[in-house]
């Protein structure tokens, strides 16, 4: 089929209508995959296709393998960075879970999650065939995930299939209100009935320091496009050596007629996995990655920052546990809300007054409830977004102490 | 001479980085100001020996 030339003429000149350069981003799920000078330049290198495999090895063909550009030492250093034996670069986060609880369970087991767990978890246990028990959460307003209760739900899945769950899961950081997890609880819960334990890192591992060693866990997964300043997709799964065999197990399929083997290959990573621009800018990024995390704390105290001005503002309370252990924000605002429904523009008003001070990122139409990510922006962002915040309360009525 | 077209978009990408860090005004400071100007007068730099090259 022919495609007219009129309607190619759009995929030309492709530009993003919020670029980095001209808005303040606050997207909660994209300030930790903007990318570093290094990584913008890699892409001209490496952004052809196949390109990061000019040298692959013949006699162990696979991405890990390959020690032009370095993928084999990466893929050593990141396992070493996250604390953990080995490590893989994957499509993304959820296909990182998605392995983990395929490799791990079995048709029909149980694996335990936390409550503020991402939709994609539920749906990885489901395609893997496993079932789920979850860990309840406190509710309004800090919806804080109860750690302790992870000890009953094992004893509930026990109690009724009489064996243990396949794994437990936990989200490290939520994505619904930034809530930041104790995972060594965990560790030591799955330690103690020896269970494997998986812990999900998208919003932390890449922002925040990790040891995986340090916290019980046996299996990290992470999202290089979320928090490690890497172009989509890419994810990360990190494990245990006592894991190894079941995680990467090799293929031992043949052909009936042929007898190809492909023993080399790791079969839940169906071969080699990301190649091109979203594993080279990881890599580009690694070394900025690696000395930013030491940063954390200043990034927590912006977060804290900001949210302790916006509370100043009548009917805005910050969600999610207290202080803010982490950059991610979810904010309760009844007086937007208020505003909202008597302005023309609806839910949409917010949206449109912060991006004609050229802030973005807010989802369009909401006011009750809105997220936003402080992280990597500097001292003079955060004020000037507070500024916009109040000049916004001002314009429609809303006190601000 | 493809390295020195890469240097150069290398030496715009880090302008463009800077922009990103102080958007959306870019009110730069005292060492990014120097960045900026320095990292430009390079793109010139390898554009004229570029070009001088091409017309030889």
């Amino acid at each position: 089929m022919r495609i007219s030339k009129d309607r190619l003429e759009k995929y030309r000149n492709l530009r993003r209508i919020f670029s980095e350069e001209d808005y303040i981003n606050i997207q909660p799920i994209q300030r930790g995959g903007v990318l570093t000078e290094e990584a913008m330049k890699a892409i001209l290198e490496f952004g052809d296709g196949y390109s990061v495999c000019d040298l692959c090895p013949p006699k162990s063909a696979r991405l890990d393998m390959i020690t032009s550009p370095p993928i084999k030492d990466f893929y050593h250093d990141l396992a070493e960075f996250l604390g953990m034996d080995s490590a893989r670069v994957v499509t993304r986060c959820r296909e990182a879970v998605f392995i983990a609880f395929k490799m791990l369970g079995r048709a029909g087991d149980y694996v335990i999650i936390d409550s503020n767990a991402h939709y994609s978890t539920y749906l990885a246990a489901e395609l893997a065939g496993l079932r789920i028990k979850e860990v309840p959460n406190s509710g309004y307003p800090e919806f804080k995930i109860d750690l302790e209760a992870y000890n009953e739900k094992i004893q509930e899945v026990k109690k009724e299939i009489g064996s243990s769950p396949a794994a437990i899961f936990l989200t490290h950081v939520d994505y619904l209100y930034g809530n930041l997890n104790d995972a060594k609880i965990v560790g030591r819960i799955a330690k103690d009935y020896g269970i494997p334990f998986i812990l999900n890192c998208a919003y932390s591992a890449g922002v925040m320091p990790i040891d995986g060693k340090e916290m019980g866990a046996d299996v990290i997964t992470c999202s290089g496009h979320k928090s490690w300043a890497a172009s989509a997709p890419t994810g990360i799964i990190a494990f245990n050596k006592s894991l190894e065999e079941k995680i990467v197990m090799r293929s031992k399929i043949e052909g009936d007629l042929t007898k190809r083997k492909f023993g080399v290959k790791e079969l839940a990573l169906l071969g080699c996995t990301v190649m091109g621009a979203p594993l080279i800018t990881l890599m580009a990024s690694f070394p900025e990655v690696v000395k930013r995390v030491e940063r954390w704390d200043e990034e927590v105290s912006k977060a804290r920052y900001l949210v302790f001005e916006l509370e100043k503002i009548e009917g805005i309370k910050q969600l999610g546990i207290k202080p803010k252990m982490h950059t991610l924000i979810h904010l309760e605002s009844e007086s937007f809300y208020k505003v909202s429904l008597s302005h023309k523009r609806k839910g949409y008003f917010l949206y449109e007054e912060l991006k004609e001070r050229r802030i973005v990122g807010i989802q369009p139409g909401l006011t009750k409830h809105f997220k936003f990510n402080t992280y990597g922006l500097s001292w003079e962002q955060v004020k000037y977004v507070r500024d916009a915040f109040f000049n916004i309360a001002e314009k429609y009525g809303i006190s601000h102490s | 001479m493809s390295s020195e077209v890469k240097a150069a978009i290398g030496d715009l990408i880090k302008v463009l980085n800077i922009l990103r860090r102080t958007s959306p005004f870019h009110n730069l400071g005292e060492e990014e100001r120097k960045e900026v100007i320095k990292a430009l007068e390079d793109v010139m730099e390898r554009i004229r020996k570029l070009r001088e090259g091409m017309e030889k």
